[in-house]
């Protein structure tokens, strides 16, 4: 409601001035884009695996918010696209090391799995073929 | 960060005017490098390729800005929008070959399993038919030594052999030799022939071969008769195969007469040959070679 009524103060500043000054609007849309995209990032496990990202979107979509009540549209808005995209990051690298550790652990897993196949192979006297199907 | 840089070009444009165009922005140098890496790996057409389109896209409206002098924050937001995109395709990238590494481990490790298992299988199967095989082979031999013991058994029952305490006992008539003589007749063969058989068949197998007389006629001549009668039957057998060394012969003259000596009948009864059988193992019952009777 406070945004809201901001919102409102900036439209109403900016219909006063609109013959002298450039037309401001806060980014609302773009904006909420961003808070999503942070929520999702949280929830990603961003925290874990790019914090640094997740912690830069918060700072400018807290920026874009200063920028709009300020009544700097243009800035509000490049901040909350920004925002918007060091979130996406924050997901695309969250996603990218949750996998890269699942194939970390997969490798781990089949290794030892392979180490105990070549040793119960042995104990029997037989061979195994050596992977080497894994480019 | 971005603002330490958005300043002195601010600065630097507010000095220069709109006489020199900025042609440097580190931002744009940093998107323009990103993009590249982006658009140089393989698997950005497959993986990243809205990223890899909205990160160019951005890239060349940033150069436009620049070119076209428009204030160095919009240059700098568009290269770090370019910069950004282009990152997150490289994380949609390492993320899409981590989830095939995972898949492809997840296969190796399936065939792990599965090479595993038909080893052990393989192992199983083997060990199994080696105890079939060694079950079979134990079975075959004890059907063999049921066989053997049934055709000795058989056998000796075919030569109506008697169990006494002396062990099986066969008893062979008078009728295989004349009156007072010690010479087997022709009819003895199939007699002796069949114990000879089941001599050979069991080589473990021993016998004494007793002869007897009825009570006519001195003991010495009973003794020597019946011994001869005895060793008749013994040279049969050797001319037939069988070691010496498995028969044992003994003239036991008039002394054990089976019947009274009082009749003809009777008398016929005594003059016998009576042949005992060892064990299979070539033991005989106690008291067998001292002729005691049950």
């Amino acid at each position: 409601m406070s945004k809201y009524s901001g919102f409102v103060a900036v439209a109403g500043a900016a219909l006063l001035f609109a013959a002298c000054a450039p037309k401001v609007e806060r980014p609302t849309a773009e904006m909420a884009r961003a808070t999503t995209l942070i929520d999702q990032a949280e929830k990603a496990g961003a925290q874990r695996y790019s914090a640094e990202d997740l912690q830069r979107a918060r700072d400018k979509l807290s920026a874009a918010d200063k920028a709009a009540n300020d009544g700097k549209g243009e800035v509000a808005q490049r901040l909350a696209s920004e925002a918007s995209v060091d979130a996406e990051l924050a997901v695309a690298r969250a996603a990218s090391g949750d996998a890269q550790r699942a194939a970390r652990e997969v490798s781990r897993g089949t290794d030892t799995l392979q180490d105990e196949a070549q040793r119960n192979s042995q104990q029997s006297g037989t061979s195994t073929t050596p992977p080497n199907n894994i480019p | 960060m971005k603002n330490l840089l958005i300043v002195p070009l601010t600065a630097a444009a507010v000095l220069c005017g709109c006489a020199t165009a900025p042609t440097h922005n580190d931002q744009l140098d940093r998107a323009q490098s990103q993009v590249q890496t982006l658009s140089q790996d393989p698997m950005a057409s497959q993986a990243a390729s809205r990223e890899l389109e909205a990160a160019r896209t951005e890239l060349s409206q940033a150069q436009t800005a620049l070119e076209k002098h428009e204030p160095a924050d919009e240059v700098t937001h568009l290269a770090y929008m370019a910069t950004r995109h282009a990152e997150i395709g490289q994380a949609r990238i390492a993320e899409m070959r981590a989830k095939e590494q995972v898949s492809q481990g997840e296969a190796e490790r399936n065939r792990v399993l599965l090479n595993a298992r038909t080893q052990e299988a393989e192992r199983a199967k083997d060990q199994a038919q080696a105890q079939m095989q060694e079950a079979q082979a134990a079975k075959q031999e004890a059907l063999a030594a049921r066989a053997d013991a049934d055709t000795m058994a058989q056998q000796l029952a075919s030569l109506r052999a008697q169990k006494t305490q002396r062990g099986m006992v066969v008893t062979l008539g008078d009728v295989l030799f004349d009156t007072g003589a010690a010479t087997l007749k022709p009819g003895a063969d199939l007699a002796l022939g069949r114990l000879a058989t089941v001599l050979q068949q069991n080589s473990t197998l021993r016998i004494i071969i007793e002869g007897h007389t009825d009570s006519r006629g001195s003991d010495a001549y009973n003794d020597e008769l019946s011994r001869r009668r005895g060793q008749a039957v013994a040279d049969a057998l050797v001319s037939r195969g069988i070691s010496s060394s498995r028969l044992e012969v003994i003239g036991r003259g008039k002394g054990y007469p089976v019947a009274t000596n009082d009749t003809a009948a009777g008398r016929q009864q005594n003059r016998r040959v009576e042949i005992i059988f060892s064990d299979d193992s070539g033991q005989f019952a106690p008291g067998a070679e001292a002729g005691e009777r049950g």
